[in-house]
């Protein structure tokens, strides 16, 4: 069995039956399951353990306002619509 | 045009278009009281070089069938229940074409498009599939492939749908949502709609007139219709106070194109027409300009609109976004989540990776230099974002890494462009924020992340992420080249 670096979010080579397949996670092997399983190539944690994935309030106040003025947006639209004729 | 010689016994009639005079003989055959869109089409099949045209008598049409069943046989004037098409080679006839006892391969001919001729006078026009002209063919966004069958031989053209109102049945307002409906139908597999299907999806009793004759459509009976024949639409108002905050119609309008969207437009409180492509000329000088090009149906299709802001018909008053119906998230909201989510990552690399750290300075840094940072905003078929990686220029690592994720079958996918490239139409992405089109709208999330250096995976069932390093990644195209297959022949600009 070789590794590497699992800090780097390299995934594990096992060398099984004269080749090598490619697992993110041991445990990530349904009991009882013919065939190996074929992986994404990533190593998923909760999200909460990566800071880089939090959004300042600054930050998620500018997607909510988008949000609100889309919303706005819609609304006038949809009083204007109903006395614009066309054709 | 007389009732019986519409339908001669002889299968089709061969038109050489070369000699002088070709061109006045056959749109005035077929002018009748409404010659202007006529001219245009044939007009624009000898831009393309047209040197033969074939008419096909007897030609089952299934759009005016069902104009007619539903109208004009209702009427006491009596209109034939076939129609002509009208086919447009780039080659000249031969002698072999009209010797019955010779095979003929038609399919090996350069086929330009074709016209369905009604046999109405007054609204001659019906489904008709010609080529961009070539000034303007690379700036066709929503082109879709379509094929007929041409006397056992399979023709196959690209084009944008068009369609001229009948003015009774449906006028330019129904027209818009057939050729949106068409388009849907050829490039993403929509169901088929037939003029009468979008008479009979718009709520008449919204309006005011009466269904047939038509007199005219509230922009929220376009959007009932479209929401009916399977496409929601968003609406937005055109006045700079009803558009989102921080946005501008062309931002809007380009968004969508950009997708392979058709928008619709009602301008001047009297017409709608459909938007197709934007070319932008003098891009990133004081004297950069916007033309959209328009299936105009008063007009003919690929009209040039030199100046939105001006526009023939008055000011524009709405858009009209027809959209499959699991695209949920509108492209503004998709954009600044994408925006914000990479600002953040890359602000957190920073200060221990110099590209994430150029590249921040440069999304922050607004500006009209070549190397500023714009973003670009599609929603794609992801299966066609997955295939078309390679082509695009991502490495293999990433290629295999996308592929493997599981998506909707519709995305959003946010990419910081550089400008001075994007505007040349070359590779011009350097990242890019991949979005769940079905996200919820008060709790998204992206559902992938590129940025100098790492790729980022969410999974939305666990709330699980994960990162992976990267080595250097080539600048990729844009994937608004990609949206629709085969790709179109340059990126929009």
């Amino acid at each position: 069995m070789s590794r590497c670096d699992e800090n780097t979010g390299c995934a594990k080579w096992v060398a099984a039956g004269g080749y090598a397949s490619r697992v993110a996670d041991e445990d990530d092997v349904a009991e009882g399951l013919p065939g190996r399983p074929l992986q994404s190539g990533f190593q998923y944690e909760p999200v909460g353990r990566f800071t880089e994935l939090r959004l300042g309030d600054d930050a998620e106040r500018q997607v909510l306002r988008k949000i609100d003025s889309v919303d706005a947006a819609r609304l006038r639209a949809a009083e204007t619509s109903s006395s614009t004729y066309v054709g | 045009m007389n009732f019986q010689e519409w339908t001669p016994t002889r299968p089709a009639q061969v038109v050489d278009l070369r000699p002088p005079g070709a061109f006045v003989d056959l749109s005035r055959y077929y002018a009748g009281s409404a010659p202007t869109v006529v001219d245009e089409i044939i007009g624009q099949a000898y831009s393309l070089g047209a040197q033969m045209a074939i008419i096909e008598y007897r030609y089952l049409d299934p759009d005016y069938r069902s104009e007619h069943s539903r109208f004009y046989s209702t009427t006491f004037r009596r209109y034939p229940s076939v129609a002509h098409r009208l086919h447009f080679f780039r080659d000249p006839p031969s002698d072999e074409l009209n010797d019955p006892d010779t095979p003929f391969d038609f399919g090996g001919l350069t086929y330009l498009g074709f016209t369905v001729l009604r046999p109405l006078p007054g609204a001659r026009v019906g489904r008709t599939m010609l080529a961009p002209p070539p000034d303007l063919a690379d700036y066709v966004t929503c082109q879709a492939r379509d094929t007929v069958n041409f006397f056992g031989h399979e023709l196959t053209v690209r084009a944008a749908p068009f369609m001229a109102q009948d003015a009774q049945l449906g006028v330019c307002a129904h027209m818009t949502l057939w050729s949106s409906c068409y388009f849907h139908h050829l490039a993403y597999g929509h169901a088929r709609t037939l003029p009468v299907d979008v008479a009979d999806a718009v709520p008449a009793a919204l309006g005011t007139g009466r269904p047939a004759p038509s007199t005219g459509l509230k922009v929220s009976q376009i959007a009932a219709g479209s929401l009916h024949l399977g496409l929601p639409a968003l609406v937005y108002g055109c006045d700079d106070q009803d558009l989102p905050e921080g946005e501008t119609i062309q931002r809007i309008v380009c968004r969508y194109l950009n997708s392979g969207m058709p928008v619709i437009v009602a301008a001047g409180g009297r017409h709608a027409f459909v938007l197709v492509g934007y070319r932008r000329d003098f891009a990133g000088t004081v004297d950069e300009r916007l033309r959209f090009i328009s299936q105009d149906d008063e007009r003919g299709p690929y009209q040039i609109i030199e100046d939105f802001k001006h526009d023939r018909y008055g000011e524009w008053d709405h858009l009209i976004v027809p959209l499959p119906q699991k695209v949920f998230v509108p492209g503004e909201i998709a954009e600044e989540l994408g925006k914000v989510r990479m600002r953040a990552a890359l602000q957190d690399r920073a200060a221990t990776d110099p590209a994430s750290a150029a590249l921040l300075q440069d999304v922050d840094r607004a500006s009209s230099r070549p190397s500023s940072i714009t973003f670009r905003s599609t929603v794609i078929r992801s299966n066609l974002f997955k295939t078309t990686l390679r082509q695009r220029g991502a490495s293999g690592e990433v290629a295999t890494l996308y592929r493997r994720l599981q998506m909707p079958r519709w995305i959003w996918v946010v990419e910081a462009t550089r400008r001075g490239p994007r505007n040349a139409g070359r590779a011009s992405v350097v990242a890019e924020v991949v979005i769940d089109a079905t996200d919820h709208s008060r709790d998204m999330r992206f559902l992938a992340m590129r940025t100098p250096g790492q790729l980022w995976s969410w999974l939305p069932d666990e709330d699980k992420a994960a990162q992976r390093p990267l080595g250097a990644e080539r600048t990729y195209q844009t994937v608004s080249r990609f949206v629709l297959q085969p790709p179109l022949r340059s990126a929009p600009r």
